[in-house]
């Protein structure tokens, strides 16, 4: 009797009929297609509601000082480029809507490409003219009393720093932490000679 | 070679290992679905260093090793046994496919004692991917894994036959 025979027999009797079929494996890969896709519609959406907000103040309480006006324009710029850096890949995500595998990872890895860029120099930029822009709006409404100026741009500097050097650097942290892991996972998958992963604890 | 024939290629390779690895029904069809969809988000940057076979076995048993803490905590849902007789089926064909059920449920069972490798190396074994395939999965040498092999089988023919089983 061949035993290893046997046993292959028996492990080949085991039914599979109950996995999913390849359509509905490729309706799960959409939906997680779809899921990104739903990501970076948050995000347009969340900037058009805030450049809403802001065209919104400039509207209603409209300023009188240079200062001010400066200000709405510095504030204004970088909401625009975020908004159009989410719409242009956004756009680009839907074209790919129907393009095949190969085609949706490489603009997932474009992707990644350019979130580095962003955190670089895009982010930078706008914070700089954000801070700039806010600091220069608040001056109209603070500056008739010494005690409003002091207090306003006391919380104005805090809640800039708290975004400088805290929120922003986790951010950016929690972004190189989930890079990392991505690029660990495909240098794993792709180099069948690495070892240390799994198996150093056997002999 | 496109995700489709990937797919239905190895789908159910993939689901054998992972059943035989977790011996829990609902977690190896989560596990093959889990190294699918690694598969296709990572089969464009596949340099093809190494046969596609062995980059999914080692997606999936990655996946597998990745799988067991959580396996330990969560209850094993066992493999569906009440599926309905089909009309055409004798009361002797549902007796041998019962017999077989339980020798499938026992080997399961024999192969879940294994340690955690051997219950890999066996169920690629199983498989019959190639010695020399399941050294590149596994990263121990050729002779290693064959030598795992023999031991492995002698131990689970030992179960089988105590069990009475190869009867």
């Amino acid at each position: 009797m061949d035993n290893l025979n046997d046993l292959i027999r028996i492990w080949r009797s085991a039914k599979v009929d109950d996995l999913p079929a390849t359509q509905e494996m490729i309706g799960l890969i959409r939906r997680y297609r779809t899921r990104k896709m739903m990501k970076k519609a948050a995000m347009v959406i969340t900037a058009l509601a805030m450049l809403s907000l802001l065209a919104g103040t400039v509207f209603f309480y409209p300023s009188t000082l240079l200062t001010s006006r400066i200000g709405e324009g510095c504030m204004v710029i970088p909401a625009v480029i975020l908004l159009s850096s989410y719409i242009r890949s956004l756009s680009r995500a839907y074209r790919l809507k129907n393009a095949s595998n190969i085609d949706f990872l490489r603009h997932l890895q474009e992707g990644q490409r350019g979130r580095q860029r962003y955190y670089k120099r895009t982010q930078p930029v706008c914070m700089i003219l954000l801070s700039l822009g806010l600091l220069l709006y608040l001056f109209e409404p603070l500056h008739d009393r010494l005690s409003h100026m002091v207090a306003g741009y006391g919380l104005t500097g805090i809640w800039l720093c708290l975004n400088w050097f805290i929120l922003r650097r986790r951010a950016i942290q929690q972004h190189e932490r989930r890079l990392r892991k991505t690029l660990d996972q495909l240098e794993a998958l792709q180099n069948p000679e690495d070892k240390s992963t799994l198996y150093e604890e056997n002999e | 070679m496109d995700f489709d024939a990937i797919y239905r290629l190895y789908a159910p390779q993939i689901f054998r290992v992972c059943m035989g690895y977790t011996n829990d029904f609902e977690q190896a069809k989560d596990l093959t679905q889990e190294t699918f969809i690694s598969v296709w988000q990572h089969l464009a940057s596949f340099r093809q260093e190494s046969a596609i076979s062995t980059w999914i076995f080692r997606i999936a048993t990655n996946y597998c090793l990745r799988a067991n803490e959580k396996a330990k905590r969560n209850r094993l849902t066992a493999w569906p046994t009440d599926a309905p007789a089909r009309s055409d089926e004798t009361q002797e064909t549902r007796e041998i496919l019962k017999a077989e059920q339980a020798k499938l449920r026992w080997l399961y069972a024999c192969i879940a004692e294994l340690r955690e490798t051997d219950r890999i190396i066996i169920s690629l074994a199983l498989e019959e991917v190639p010695q020399s395939e399941i050294a590149a999965i596994v990263g121990l040498t050729e002779t290693n894994i064959r030598v795992k092999i023999h031991r492995i089988k002698e131990r689970l023919s030992g179960k089988f036959k105590d069990h009475g089983q190869f009867e």
